[in-house]
């Protein structure tokens, strides 16, 4: 990995983890921005898909992990399916995620983090995403209760609103698998 | 009954009581709340055809795309999940989602790619069944011929466009999608069905994904603009195969003065094609309502 080479400074390092969490060689990308040219969030980032793997490669750590555009990935895949090197963006940027929950720094678009962790706690206790507890936990921690009060009661008289969840029998073996309790289970 | 089973004869079966083609199916955590339409769809259209959906038990969820984004260990070890129960249930499994297919067609994929590199805990998949995305499914071979037959009614050239999205085809070494750029199962089964089906160049567009509840402006911005290309194209309405996409283009966030392009999945055209009487109710749920473009081509 070329950017190993540099490994005393913070830029191997940020990229060592980095390219070892996303299973990815970063230093196949020659800048072609073919990704940047498809990024479905292209208009509403900060910074583009080749410039956050340049930062990367170049150890801007701060530039990347406080970036809106960590966040506001969808994982869509078109960078990564148009890159000649195949270098897997989508994985990258969960890796860069990752280190910035990690470096404990405040996200540059909390919503985002907020919907994440709202849709993760309901799957931990209910073993499903019941989309009304999502939604609840999402409101309490952004506030804006109201906000799609409208939609809300459209959906609600289409009958698209379900008050209980569902009980799958699964639900504690799921809630293991988030406290990682099965990991003794196999060497 | 408007359409014979079709597979209980051509499976080679003497009974003509149950279906003798059998799947294993996974409906998601949309499919009883904001995706029930495409999930009672699916099931009347596939139970039409004489296709089997067998609903696999005690599903869980497949972490979409929330779990990969925040977790590496619960991002494959959700998926691997259902992967196991399919597995033990020994049939093929099919999933109508378009996140859901792509995390446990990933979760499969990284599992029989490298089996060395799995965590411990991850519950075991040893790839001995398939999984398959249900548009793909359907959208060749006999599924296909079976639509072709049964959709008597048709949809007297209904012009739409047929939208896939991402996670249906990408990245083609997930999906397995033949062409990911321009994929064609869509269209090949709403030229089954009857309907128009009109050029276009956002077929795989993103629509925003999970941005919808902290970023609305953004997924906006991108269904603005989808809506906006499917009415340039000419059609009356837009197909989906996924619940998401459809949540995010049914809330129609179009410019000032262009009329409303009402979304449908491809299972309720199935349906109405087939002329399916419980198609109605499908579409009720729905917050654009597409019964005028129907009515306009003599489809109630």
């Amino acid at each position: 990995m070329a950017v190993a080479r540099h490994s005393a400074d913070a830029a191997g390092i940020l990229a060592r983890r980095v390219d070892g969490l996303a299973e990815t060689a970063l230093r196949e990308c020659f800048q072609c921005r073919k990704c940047s040219a498809g990024c479905t969030v292209a208009a509403a980032a900060d910074i583009l898909p080749h410039e956050v793997v340049q930062a990367v490669q170049m150890g801007q750590s701060e530039r990347v992990l406080g970036s809106h555009f960590i966040w506001l990935c969808v994982g869509c895949q078109t960078c990564f399916s148009r890159c000649p090197n195949q270098v897997d963006i989508p994985a990258l940027t969960d890796a860069l995620r990752a280190l910035a929950l990690a470096s404990g720094a405040a996200p540059a678009e909390p919503a985002a983090l907020a919907f994440h962790r709202s849709f993760l706690a309901v799957v931990r206790r209910k073993g499903r995403a019941h989309e009304l507890s999502m939604i609840r936990r999402y409101k309490q921690a952004t506030g804006g209760l109201l906000d799609d009060f409208r939609l809300g009661l459209a959906l609600w008289r289409r009958g698209k609103i379900r008050l209980r969840a569902s009980k799958p029998r699964g639900r504690k073996e799921v809630r293991a698998l988030f406290d990682r309790k099965g990991k003794s289970e196999r060497p | 009954m408007s359409a014979a089973p079709f597979f209980a004869g051509a499976m080679g079966s003497s009974s003509t009581t149950t279906s003798t083609y059998a799947v294993s199916y996974y409906p998601g955590c949309s499919a009883d709340g904001t995706g029930v339409e495409y999930d009672l769809s699916a099931r009347a259209v596939c139970e039409a055809l004489g296709i089997e959906l067998r609903e696999l038990h005690d599903w869980t969820c497949c972490g979409a795309s929330s779990a990969h984004a925040l977790d590496e260990f619960v991002g494959l070890a959700l998926p691997a999940r259902n992967l196991s129960l399919a597995e033990s249930a020994g049939l093929d499994l099919v999933v109508p989602c378009a996140a859901c297919f792509n995390r446990l067609r990933w979760a499969a994929h990284t599992m029989a790619g490298d089996g060395g590199a799995i965590p411990a805990g991850v519950p075991p998949f040893a790839g001995r069944v398939a999984v398959h995305h249900l548009l793909e499914f359907m959208a060749a071979g006999a599924p296909l011929e079976a639509l072709r037959s049964a959709a008597k009614r048709g949809l007297g050239g209904l012009p739409v466009v047929p939208y896939y999205g991402c996670l249906t085809v990408r990245p083609a070494e997930v999906t397995g999608a033949p062409d990911a750029e321009d994929p064609t199962g869509l269209d090949r089964i709403l030229g089954a069905l009857g309907a128009d089906v009109r050029r276009w160049p956002y077929k795989t567009r993103c629509c925003g994904a999970a941005l919808t509840l902290p970023r609305p402006d953004v997924v906006a911005d991108l269904c603005g603009e989808i809506l906006s290309m499917a009415r340039r194209a000419g059609a009356e309405a837009i197909v989906v195969a996924c619940p998401l996409c459809f949540m995010n283009l049914d809330r129609q966030p179009r410019a000032a003065g262009e009329a409303p392009a009402p979304v449908f999945y491809f299972t309720e055209l199935a349906g109405l094609a087939m002329d399916l009487p419980a198609a109605r109710k499908w579409l009720r749920k729905h917050l654009v309502d597409p019964r005028p473009v129907l009515a306009a081509r003599g489809i109630e």
